[in-house]
C-alpha cells in the first residue's frame, strides 16, 4: 500500500513496539502461508493498523510466537498467530494491492506500466483466491474503484466529493471488524476518516508530478494551487481527519492496543503529513535552484 | 449495568481524588463539544450518560450525596433563520436535528444560486459535516462568515469548535514540531540494532 498509515515507533513504550510488530510479522506470515511468498512482496504497515484494530475488539487474546522469517535468516521473530482477523487483513493486503497495480497500469506509462503489469501478473492466483474467500469485500474495492475512477474523468468536484469514494470503501472494509450494529457505525466512520485522509495525502504527495505531466490530481481539480498544498490551509484538513478517526476510536469497546491505535492516529499519521510536506519544500527549492543555475549560465554565456 | 469503577477505570482502592480525576479525564475526552455534528455524537451521549452515572453511583455509595451536574445534551440547532428562505431553513435545521441529514441536504439544494446566503453556506456545512466531509464544510463555513460576518454561530464553526479540538501532535508526550531528526535518527539506530542483536 502507501505505508501512511504507520506508528511513530519512537513514541510507542517497548510492549507495544514488540505487539505492532509482531503484528506484522504475524500479517506477513499469514500472507506467506495462505497465498504464497509472493503475496508478502508489497506489505506495508497500513494494514498492521487493520489488523490490530480487529484484534483489539476480538474477545480471546491473541497468540504470540516465535517463528523463523526469510529475511531475518536464522533469527525467529515474534509472530501473532491464528485468527480470523489475520486471514481477513492478509485477504484485503491481496486484494487492495492488486487494485492499486491496476490502477498503475492504467495510469503509467512505459517502464512503470510494466512493472506494474508483471507485478499484478503474479498476484492474480492470489487475488482469485481472496475474492472467493471475501466476495463481498472485493465487490466494494472494485465499486469504489470504479467509482472513483468516473468521477476523476467527470465534471470538477469538491475534494470531499473526490475523497468520499476512498473513504467509504475503508469504512466498509473496517465494518466487519466489529460486533453488532454499534461497533460497525464506528468503525465505519473511523474507516472513513482513515480513507479520506490518505486519499488528500497521496494527492499532496503527487501534486507537483501530476501537475507536471498533466495528469488528474483532485487538489488541483479543487483549485488548490502548489503554494496552498504546502500552506497551513491543506494539513489542517488532514489533522481534522485524525482527530475525527480518533473520536471514532474513543467510542470502541477497545480490549488491548489502545496506545498503538491512538499512536499511529495522533502521532504516526501526523508526522507521515508533515514528512510529505517538508520532502515537497526541498524538492521545490531544489528545483529553483536548478532553474536559476541554468539562467544565469545562459547569461553569462551571452556577455 | 456496568461496574461503575470499570467505566471510570479506576480500582474499587481508589481514593476519591482519583475517582475525581479518572471522571473528569473522561468527561473531557467524551464531552458534547468534541462531538458536536459528529455523525457519532449520539453514542458520545451514550458514553457521557454511562460515566455520569458511574460517577454518580460511586459518589452515593462512598459518601451517601453528591453528584454530578447531570449530563450535558448535544446541542440541537435552534433557528434563527430569516429572510425569503427563513421558513426553509427552519425545516432545515430540524431535518438535522432529527438526524435526516440527506433530506436536510436535499432540501437545501432545492435553493437556487442566487438565494444562497449566509445561513445556507452555514447549514451545508452542518450537513456536510455530519457526513464526514469535513474538508468541504470548512470551506461552506469559511464562506458563511465572508457573507455574514457578525453571526455568532458561524464564526463559531469556524473556529473549530465543530471540529475535534486542535491538533493531533499535542497528543500524550507529543513528538510535535518539524522535522523530527532526532526520532527518525533513533529509529534508524533502531532498526539497525533489530537487524543484528536482539531483533
Amino acid at each position: 500500500m502507501f505505508g501512511y498509515v504507520t506508528a511513530m515507533q519512537p513514541e510507542l513504550r517497548v510492549r507495544e513496539l514488540e505487539a505492532y510488530k509482531a503484528l506484522y510479522c504475524g500479517l506477513c506470515r499469514r500472507l506467506k502461508l495462505d497465498y504464497g511468498v509472493r503475496a508478502t512482496m508489497g506489505l506495508s504497515y497500513d494494514l498492521v493498523f487493520l489488523t490490530a484494530l480487529g484484534l483489539a475488539l476480538a474477545e480471546e487474546d491473541p497468540v504470540m510466537e516465535k517463528k523463523h522469517c526469510a529475511v531475518y535468516l536464522i533469527r525467529k521473530k515474534n509472530a501473532i498467530q491464528e485468527g480470523e482477523v489475520l486471514h481477513y487483513a492478509a485477504a484485503m493486503q491481496v486484494l487492495l494491492a492488486a487494485a492499486k497495480l491496476e490502477d498503475d497500469v492504467a495510469d503509467e506509462t512505459g517502464s512503470s506500466a510494466l512493472v506494474a503489469k508483471s507485478a499484478l501478473a503474479l498476484l492474480a492466483s492470489a487475488r482469485r483466491q481472496a475474492a472467493q474467500r471475501y466476495p463481498e469485500r472485493q465487490q466494494d474495492i472494485l465499486r469504489s474503484m470504479s467509482a472513483l475512477q468516473e468521477a476523476e474523468r467527470g465534471q470538477p468536484l469538491s475534494l470531499d466529493g473526490y475523497a468520499h469514494h476512498s473513504g467509504h470503501l475503508i469504512g466498509r472494509l473496517a465494518q466487519p471488524l466489529g460486533h453488532g450494529e454499534r461497533d460497525c457505525r464506528v468503525l465505519y466512520t473511523l474507516g472513513y476518516q482513515i480513507g479520506r485522509w490518505i486519499y488528500l495525502l497521496d494527492a499532496m504527495d503527487d501534486y507537483p508530478e501530476d501537475v507536471r505531466l498533466g495528469r488528474f490530481n483532485p487538489l488541483a481539480a479543487a483549485g488548490y494551487s502548489a503554494q496552498q498544498c504546502l500552506d497551513g490551509t491543506l494539513q489542517q484538513l488532514l489533522a481534522d481527519a485524525c482527530l475525527a478517526a480518533n473520536a471514532a476510536l474513543q467510542l470502541l469497546p477497545l480490549r488491548r492496543y489502545q496506545g498503538i491505535l491512538e499512536n499511529i492516529l495522533l502521532l504516526g499519521m501526523p508526522y507521515q503529513v508533515r514528512h510529505a510536506v517538508a520532502q515537497q519544500k526541498e524538492g521545490a527549492i531544489a528545483a529553483e535552484g536548478a532553474t536559476t543555475t541554468i539562467e544565469e549560465t545562459v547569461n553569462e554565456g551571452s556577455v | 449495568m456496568k461496574d461503575p469503577y470499570d467505566v471510570l477505570g479506576v480500582p474499587r482502592t481508589a481514593s476519591e481524588q482519583e475517582v475525581k480525576e479518572a471522571y473528569r479525564a473522561l468527561a473531557k475526552k467524551y464531552h458534547p463539544d468534541n462531538y458536536k455534528n459528529n455523525p457519532l455524537a449520539d453514542l458520545a451521549q451514550e458514553k457521557m450518560v454511562e460515566i455520569n452515572e458511574a460517577y454518580d453511583t460511586i459518589t452515593k455509595q462512598r459518601q451517601g450525596g453528591g453528584g454530578t451536574g447531570g449530563g450535558s445534551t448535544y446541542t440541537s440547532y435552534t433557528s434563527n433563520s430569516s429572510g425569503s428562505q427563513g421558513h426553509l431553513y427552519v425545516n432545515v435545521r430540524n431535518l438535522i436535528n432529527q438526524g435526516r441529514i440527506e433530506d436536510a441536504h436535499r432540501l437545501l439544494d432545492t435553493v437556487s444560486a442566487g438565494q444562497r446566503n449566509g445561513e445556507w453556506h452555514f447549514l451545508m456545512g452542518v450537513v456536510l459535516q455530519r457526513k464526514g466531509w469535513l474538508a468541504d464544510a470548512r470551506s461552506y463555513f469559511q464562506e458563511a462568515v465572508r457573507l455574514d460576518p457578525n453571526n455568532p454561530e458561524y464564526r463559531q464553526a469556524t473556529q473549530s469548535a465543530g471540529f475535534p479540538s486542535g491538533q493531533p501532535g499535542s497528543y500524550g508526550t507529543g513528538c510535535g514540531g518539524g522535522g523530527c531528526d532526532l526520532c527518525t535518527s533513533m529509529l534508524c539506530a533502531n532498526l539497525l540494532c533489530n537487524c543484528c542483536c536482539n531483533g
